[in-house]
């Protein structure tokens, strides 16, 4: 799978996968190769990693996308094609909630009374599902708006980041008429069978949330009812611009177990939503090619006597190292074969950097990884260990497409 | 670590926080004191790590289950919760069980923002109260905000001041933000962004009220090198970048880990201890659980 042609021509990625696997890194690397060619990119993000944030010189939290200064990346040796610019929002879900109510409220006095109810205040605190709902609403607005030819978004670290996709069903099943129904006054028309159960719920609901409850939330599904209406007509919008040719999927992950079973769940969740995976990230893994001598053989060209010391102590190292080596190209190649199985592209592996990509020269070296041609399918590695090595004390395999 | 009446412990998917929560239900057990090990999880349908981890992997009750003398076991899940609120405030088991099946209201139970949540807080809240348990170990689950839960109380109490609910949460609340009742751990890897996350999270946490204990730093790598090998091996790899060596990655592992380690013992506020624990291998899970918890048990001693 070839990272560099997404970030040169899709206008739209969606970059998911569990937490703790490098996804808001990928995400920016992502960006910032699309910036390296030319193109006017955005990265949404909903993950803090201040670090980074700090790095690029990007507010915790603001209303809007904030550019990164050309001088940051020139400082750091960044080579951006011409027109290239880079662009970043930490996304707020209580500022674009604001927006979208303000946008489809029907009335002004509307917009005022919804934001006024405490259940809503609530909704803005409390994030499950809001995150994943206001990044599709983020989206969409900036691809309306032109301003950007790439937008790289990074998805929470939850099962439930897709969802948004999900939204006109999902905010259906809270609000569906059927649900609001048991909430609205009845009239003479209701059966006796609707009747009696919404009685039953409404004095559910009165008596374990109180009264008080009972009345505003009344009064915000009501509200927010008429809101949905047209909210679900943009909502199709959002499906339509990812189901398109303009936009893909990207799912990352790490070598670990927890973290590849995630992935799976997203590579099925993706096609479930009736869109497609375009491949899998490794990230954190061993699986590129890169390493050469082994301590064994640069032992007899060391006479230091702590260098040599600390090389008989690598060698248990160096063998840890092939193991996981191996296990990461077998993690890799079967990757492949279950992207490819489902009518994906495979799966590329990213190197792995030392530090963690918390400055603009590491994310720099990430992108560069994105924009470099594929090396071609990884061989096997040979653990080092079990091999003799020859006279120049190298072992002949792990040179193949470094 | 595990003297308090409810023990909450969080961190990210992967960093080992289940096991380090089996492990101090066990030596609460041993300890004699009568001990709860609850795990957060959305449904009952799948297996339940921490039951695993405790050896009963059979286990998956959403009412408590007596697992071994002193032990039990239970799922924390929302639709429990939101059964038992019904419970109390219809009284008539034919009432709960007609609004438990009408599908508007359980898809507004589980779709509404922070239900889910509230049913989960609920059904700790009630075992709570009807349960004589010395300790409540709550493993929570990793997915992404670690403080829903934790965070949850306060913006409920605003919307739900009064009733059942309000109740309970305020309860909870009390719970978990009195020092002498309530504490949490958090559990986080030696590599550069977990430390950072958890120094952040413990931030948070402590604005809200709720006293973190201790910082485990988990899976710490073995180092077999002294400083002067250390300096002499990072010279001869500054040297010659372009003949990479095999086992360097591992070494620059190490490295990280040693980065991290220090960052954790600056960073973490004094009032939070530090645990250290190793990068065990082990066969079983219910044996890596037994190396931690006799770990613990020396940290105790």
């Amino acid at each position: 799978m070839k990272l560099a042609s997404y970030v040169r021509d899709k206008r739209v990625i969606v970059v998911c996968g569990a937490g703790g696997v490098g996804k808001t890194t990928t995400s920016a690397s992502l960006a910032l190769a699309g910036t390296r060619c030319g193109r006017r990119a955005l990265v949404l993000t909903i993950d803090p990693a201040r670090r980074l944030a700090q790095a690029l010189g990007i507010p915790p939290t603001g209303d809007e996308p904030v550019q990164i200064e050309p001088v940051r990346l020139q400082r750091a040796g960044v080579d951006v094609e011409s027109g290239g610019t880079l662009h970043a929002w930490m996304l707020d879900p209580r500022v674009v909630l604001e927006g979208v109510v303000d946008r489809f409220a029907p009335k002004p006095e509307d917009a005022e009374r919804i934001r006024k109810t405490r259940l809503y205040q609530a909704l803005c605190d409390v994030m499950t599902g809001l995150q994943e709902y206001t990044a599709a609403e983020a989206l969409y607005s900036f691809h309306e708006s032109d301003a950007y030819d790439l937008i790289v978004l990074d998805t929470p670290p939850s099962r439930n980041a897709l969802d948004f996709l999900d939204a006109p069903r999902r905010l259906a099943r809270f609000l569906d008429e059927r649900t609001l129904s048991i909430f609205a006054p009845h009239t003479q028309r209701s059966s006796a069978m609707v009747r009696a159960a919404s009685k039953v719920v409404q004095t559910a609901l009165s008596r374990t949330f109180g009264s008080a409850f009972a009345h505003d939330l009344q009064q915000f599904m009501g509200l927010f009812g008429k809101l949905f209406q047209k909210m679900r007509v943009h909502a199709s919008g959002v499906r339509e611009l990812l189901r398109s040719n303009e936009s893909a999927f990207l799912v990352v992950t790490s070598p670990d177990p927890a973290a590849l079973d995630e992935a799976t769940y997203f590579q099925h969740r993706i096609e479930e939503l009736g869109l497609r995976s375009e491949g899998f990230v490794l990230n954190r893994s061993y699986a590129r090619p890169g390493h050469g001598d082994t301590p064994q053989g640069r032992l007899r060209q060391v006479q230091d006597e702590p260098l040599h010391r600390a090389l008989q102590k690598l060698v248990p190292l160096a063998d840890l190292e092939s193991e996981r080596v191996e296990s990461h190209r077998r993690i890799l190649a079967r990757l492949e074969t279950q992207s490819r199985s489902e009518g994906g592209r495979g799966a590329t592996a990213l190197p792995f950097l030392d530090e963690a990509v918390e400055s603009v020269e590491a994310l720099d070296a990430l992108s560069s990884a994105v924009l470099a041609p594929e090396s071609g399918p990884v061989e096997p590695a040979r653990p080092a260990s079990r091999s003799q090595p020859d006279e120049a004390g190298r072992t002949e395999s792990d040179s193949s497409g470094a | 670590m595990w003297r308090r009446k409810l023990v909450l412990v969080t961190g990210k998917g992967g960093v080992g926080k289940t096991t380090l929560a089996a492990a101090l239900a066990r030596r609460a057990q041993a300890a004699g004191a009568r001990v709860l090990a609850a795990e957060v999880s959305t449904d009952v349908a799948t297996a339940s790590p921490l039951m695993r981890m405790l050896g009963h992997p059979e286990a998956r009750s959403t009412d408590p289950v007596r697992l071994e003398s002193g032990l039990s076991g239970v799922r924390l899940v929302p639709s429990a919760g939101h059964r038992r609120f019904l419970q109390a405030s219809l009284r008539v088991k034919m009432l709960v069980d007609a609004a438990m099946r009408s599908s508007a209201l359980n898809r507004f139970l589980m779709a509404a923002p922070a239900f889910p949540e509230v049913g989960t807080l609920f059904q700790l809240v009630s075992l709570l109260r009807e349960n004589d348990f010395d300790h409540v170990i709550v493993d929570l689950p990793a997915t992404g905000h670690a403080i829903g839960l934790a965070a949850l109380p306060q913006t409920v109490l605003r919307v739900v001041p009064s009733g059942l609910i309000g109740d309970a949460i305020r309860e909870g609340l009390e719970l978990m933000t009195d020092p002498d009742r309530g504490h949490a751990l958090l559990v986080t890897l030696p590599e550069a962004m977990p430390v950072s996350e958890t120094m952040e999270l413990c931030q948070t946490l402590d604005g809200l009220g709720i006293r973190v204990q201790s910082m485990v730093l988990n899976r710490i790598p073995t180092d077999p090198f002294s400083s002067e090998e250390r300096r002499a091996l990072r010279a001869h790899l500054v040297e010659a970048p372009d003949r990479p060596l095999l086992g360097a990655r591992e070494f620059s592992r190490l490295e990280r880990a040693r980065t991290a380690m220090d960052r954790f013992r600056e960073e973490a506020p004094s009032a939070v201890s530090r645990v250290f624990l190793p990068d065990w291998t082990a066969d079983s899970e219910p044996e890596l659980v037994a190396k931690v918890e006799g770990r613990l048990q020396e940290i105790e001693a």
